[in-house]
């Protein structure tokens, strides 16, 4: 569907490198990565609004670098939706059909039944502004797919929504995908919330692609330091923490890690043991999360592991505690 | 008012009441000049009714009518595209430009007036080349319509940039995917949600070329707009004569006014609350 090779966009003093980066028709891609990366560059220059210094941009097979947005058919919904405010909702949708000359009635009747399809039947009179954020974003969708569009692209679509809705959207957005085979490419600020949905993921740090997998995988097995940082990896930490002496870095699984009281920790045993004081309790019902700071020779971290109920409860901030975990849970790298 | 005024002052409405005597002070001056203006010309009635029937007086509404119209077309035309580019534009040298269009508002008119001269005048660069297709600008309906679009220049740039800058780029990135190129993306998009404004720069664009004297007749003195008119009147033929000209030019201007802001206030609104 989509393929991006040997790609360089520059935008001011960024620069955005792409060596090779695919989409499988029907792929749903998730782009993350920290503020400034640049995930949405990615997206406009793909939209083609944005034209790269070199390299290659196929879409559908065919070389698209040098050809216009309004050539590419390719849907492009922003965080805010950017409906045309001084259109109905039905313009709105049919605007797409209008730019193609397709007569009054017929694109009115095709938008229309695209936004019954999406559940908006009764949105078409209403103006843009009187509607909510999840109305909104069902006629940005609908407004891209009327125009023929088979590869969406999403920045962060869903980041202005409250988490019901935000989980509804979703859901339709699987449920569309599947029915119509579309390939969507999306921009986000929460993975967790939008990784089960997704194929895959592309990390993107400082304008580079530095990892391409599994969510899940990506998570407990950074594949190196940037992609974790990236990641926003819990219990990063300097391997000299736990080996002293070593340089490099690890993480561990928030979920491999049990925080037990100071007297409560095992002397002799295959697990790591890390001493800390407690920076925050939180109870999660029949858990508790619970981080602490560690400081050691080897380096400084915060970590983060779940307490049993009574555990926590006896915990609090500045307290001693200590964070256990086998030694089979670390992941080694750089 | 002076009663409600104190009470409330008394009520404690300080700031309410400060803000009512600045704009008082402020409408009072313009209403007693109008006062004024129609106490004057109903002490004599008969050149009341002879400004009103007056031939010259209504063919210099239409020249000025007609020149402003014709400026405020070309300042549209060419002022638009310049508003839309100067929104859009992060380039270090905007500061200068917006300067640049500026200009016309803190030149003195007489100045404004010279500079228009020196252009299109018969041997200024750009009088010459019109002049070699018959055009000429000393004197002449076109000199006019020079004079009034040079001054009218920032009052539509401004506003026109302002009303561009409140329409987010997305809208138009969005219409691209959607099939607009940049033009269609443009007239479909920016130009309507920034209508509002744009009109409201041409309003006042218009009225200030309406009014506009003193760089007019540094170019064309003839034929005559309502300034050189009223202007004329008074110097050759006193006060009674001139007052009763201004009230039926104050007449037909303010109704213009009055319908011109009306469609532009018809207009949406981006920010209008819906």
């Amino acid at each position: 569907m989509l393929l991006c090779e040997d790609c360089r966009v520059r935008a001011g003093d960024f620069l955005l490198r792409l060596d090779r980066f695919a989409l499988a028709r029907g792929e749903h891609c998730l782009v993350i990565g920290p503020s400034g990366a640049g995930k949405s560059l990615l997206l406009r220059t793909i939209a083609g609004l944005v034209r790269p210094e070199s390299g290659w941009i196929l879409l559908r097979g065919e070389e698209t670098s040098t050809l216009p947005p309004e050539a590419r058919r390719i849907g492009l919904v922003f965080q805010h939706y950017s409906l045309f405010p001084h259109l109905s909702v039905l313009d709105n949708v049919a605007f797409g059909l209008s730019m193609r000359g397709v007569g009054r009635r017929q694109r009115h009747h095709e938008a229309a039944s695209m936004l019954d399809r999406l559940g908006c039947a009764g949105l078409r009179d209403r103006l843009p502004g009187t509607l909510s954020g999840g109305e909104q974003q069902r006629v940005a969708i609908a407004r891209a797919l009327v125009a023929g569009a088979d590869l969406l692209l999403l920045d962060e679509p869903f980041a202005a929504l409250d988490p019901g809705t935000r989980a509804i959207c979703r859901a339709e957005l699987r449920q569309l995908r599947r029915t119509l085979d579309l390939t969507v490419l999306e921009v986000t600020h929460a993975p967790d919330e939008a990784a089960p949905g997704a194929d895959r993921v592309a990390v993107l740090d400082c304008g580079e692609l530095v990892a391409d997998g599994m969510y899940a995988a990506l998570v407990d097995r950074p594949p190196d330091l940037r992609t974790a940082r990236a990641l926003g990896v819990a219990n990063l930490l300097p391997e000299g923490l736990i080996e002293p002496g070593v340089g490099g870095w690890c993480t561990v699984p928030t979920a491999s890690i049990s925080i037990v009281g100071p007297s409560e920790a095992p002397y002799a045993t295959e697990d790591r043991v890390l001493r800390g004081d407690v920076e925050t309790v939180e109870p999660l019902g029949p858990v508790c999360r619970v981080r602490l700071r560690v400081e050691a020779p080897g380096g400084q971290a915060s970590i983060t592991g779940f307490a049993r109920p009574e555990v926590g409860a006896s915990l609090s901030a500045g307290l001693p505690a200590c964070a256990v975990f086998p030694n089979a849970a670390v992941h080694r790298f750089g | 008012m002076v009663t409600a005024t104190i009470a409330r002052w008394r009520a404690g409405g300080a700031a309410r009441a400060l803000l009512s005597i600045a704009s008082g002070l402020l409408l009072g001056l313009i209403l007693l000049s109008l006062l004024t203006l129609g106490l004057r010309a109903a002490g004599s009635p008969d050149a009341l009714g002879a400004a009103a029937v007056d031939p010259g007086v209504y063919s210099a509404i239409a020249v000025t009518f007609g020149a402003a119209a014709c400026a405020v077309a070309i300042l549209v035309l060419l002022g638009t595209p310049l508003a839309y580019l100067m929104s859009r534009t992060r380039s270090r040298a905007l500061p200068l430009v917006e300067a640049v269009v500026d200009l016309p508002l803190i030149l003195p008119h007489t100045v404004a007036g010279l500079l228009v001269y020196l252009l299109f005048m018969r041997n200024g660069p750009i009088g010459s080349a019109f002049g070699s297709m018959g055009l000429t600008f000393e004197d002449a309906f076109p000199g006019i319509v020079a004079a009034m679009l040079f001054v009218g220049i920032p009052y539509y740039v401004g506003p026109a940039r302002d009303g561009f800058a409140k329409v987010p780029f997305e809208l138009e990135e969005v219409a691209r995917t959607l099939g607009a190129g940049p033009g269609t993306a443009f007239l479909r998009v920016a130009l309507p949600l920034a209508a509002r404004e744009c009109l409201s720069g041409a309003v006042v664009a218009w009225g200030r070329a309406v009014g506009e004297f003193a760089a007019v007749v540094m170019i064309a003195y003839h034929p005559f707009v309502i300034s050189t008119l009223i202007y004329t009147r008074f110097t050759q033929y006193g006060l009674a004569d001139t007052v009763a000209i201004a009230v039926v030019l104050l007449v037909v201007c303010g109704a213009v006014l009055v319908v011109l802001r009306r469609a532009a206030a018809r207009l949406w609104r981006p920010d209008a609350p819906v």
